[in-house]
């Protein structure tokens, strides 16, 4: 694949996916830096992968897949050596903060690293054997522990009210 | 509360998106990161090259010399004899092994590395499991790798020192600075290994585990919990 191709590809992926890249670094990494370099890692590994999306499957559960497994790997590194980048990558857009998001996110992250990507791909809309194909973990196994991560946001969610949820 | 509130509180984030990404610094990370990796493999490989051209052209020079009977024209008290041309075909043959390990281990690499056959994250992590272990075990033997150029050198530089009219004698402390370099090489990888790699591997293995683990138990769970709606 010629390097404009690929470079023709990434953008249109960026520009249509952006939203679900920004999901995932929010949910894998909780402050500006650590964000940015999580953006950083996942955009260079799908920049990557351009090469090798082969139409298997959708772009969305491709792009997924990718940056859930990247920002897996980001966050499991205590000593992870940033990207040279002389500009921040990752701009922060809103100042209105959403304390609903806000709160709902603060669960997530609370969530071990696999709960934390089955939670983003099912509120994401993706079904039971879609997830379980982009994880590679059987349609009943999903349902069980989307079960339980239901049940436990629910009580959370009850449990909070301060958060007017 | 139910979980289609969450699911609402979830969607919201369409509205109102919380970042924007500067294109242009994203674009020249993308370059700068692609350049620098293809640098260090550039390097690593020139290096590697280097060696093996100067140490075969070395090991071949001589014998060629040898055989138009021009070795005395280089300075040389002697022509060579019979064991020390075995001796250098023996370097030969392990330089020329090395080398060919060298290139095929990075043409490996760099297959599995362009191969994207992966389909879901179990996958990923099985790759990443594999070739964590399979370095690993590059570094953990990398003594054993460095045995051939190792013997092929101390063959050479022994020969060279006999038609030279150098002692063998002197040989000695060469062989105890390269003996000592692999030694402390060999060191540093097994540290880089136990503090670095190991604890990489283990994390992988553990998220492996999370992912996959209880399977078992979705068996008997499923029958009631599919009315979900997803």
């Amino acid at each position: 694949m010629k390097p404009t191709e690929q470079q023709r590809i990434f953008e249109e992926w960026l520009g249509l996916h952006s939203g679900l890249l920004f999901k995932v670094v929010r949910a894998y990494a909780f402050n500006p830096h650590d964000q940015d370099d999580v953006f950083q890692e996942i955009t260079t590994q799908l920049w990557d992968s351009v090469t090798g999306y082969r139409g298997d499957s959708g772009i969305t559960t491709w792009i997924y897949r990718v940056s859930l497994y990247c920002a897996i790997g980001c966050s499991k590194q205590e000593n992870r050596q940033s990207i040279i980048a002389e500009d921040q990558i990752l701009l922060q857009k809103s100042n209105a903060v959403n304390p609903q998001l806000e709160w709902l996110y603060e669960q997530i992250s609370l969530l071990d690293e696999i709960d934390r990507s089955l939670t983003l791909l099912m509120l994401d809309g993706f079904s039971y054997r879609e997830i379980g194909d982009t994880t590679g973990i059987s349609k009943n196994y999903v349902g069980v522990k989307l079960n339980r991560i239901k049940k436990r946001l629910t009580e959370q969610c009850t449990g909070e009210d301060n958060h007017g949820i | 509360m139910e979980f289609e509130d969450i699911q609402v509180i979830w969607n919201s984030e369409h509205d109102e998106p919380l970042y924007g990404v500067n294109e242009e610094g994203l674009h020249n990370t993308l370059i700068n990161k692609s350049k620098q990796f293809r640098r260090v493999i550039f390097w690593q490989t020139f290096q590697t090259f280097c060696g093996c051209t100067i140490a075969i052209t070395a090991i071949a020079g001589l014998i060629l010399l040898n055989a138009f009977g021009v070795l005395g024209d280089i300075g040389s008290s002697r022509a060579l004899y019979g064991w020390e041309i075995a001796a250098l075909l023996v370097a030969l043959l392990c330089w020329l092994q090395f080398g060919l390990s060298v290139y095929l281990g990075n043409r490996q690499q760099k297959k599995n590395g362009e191969k994207h056959d992966t389909t879901s994250l179990r996958d990923d992590l099985d790759k990443e499991i594999n070739c964590t272990k399979y370095q690993i075990n590059t570094r953990s033997q990398i003594m054993l790798g460095f045995v051939p150029p190792y013997i092929g050198s101390t063959l050479l530089i022994i020969i060279v020192f006999g038609v030279s009219g150098i002692s063998y004698w002197a040989i000695v402390p060469v062989v105890v600075v390269m003996a000592t370099a692999l030694i402390i090489e060999s060191r540093c990888q097994r540290r880089f290994v136990e503090q670095k790699i190991t604890p990489i591997l283990h994390e992988l293995e553990t998220l492996r585990e999370k992912l996959t683990a209880p399977q078992h138990e979705a068996t008997a769970l499923v029958g009631s919990k599919n009315s979900t709606g997803l």
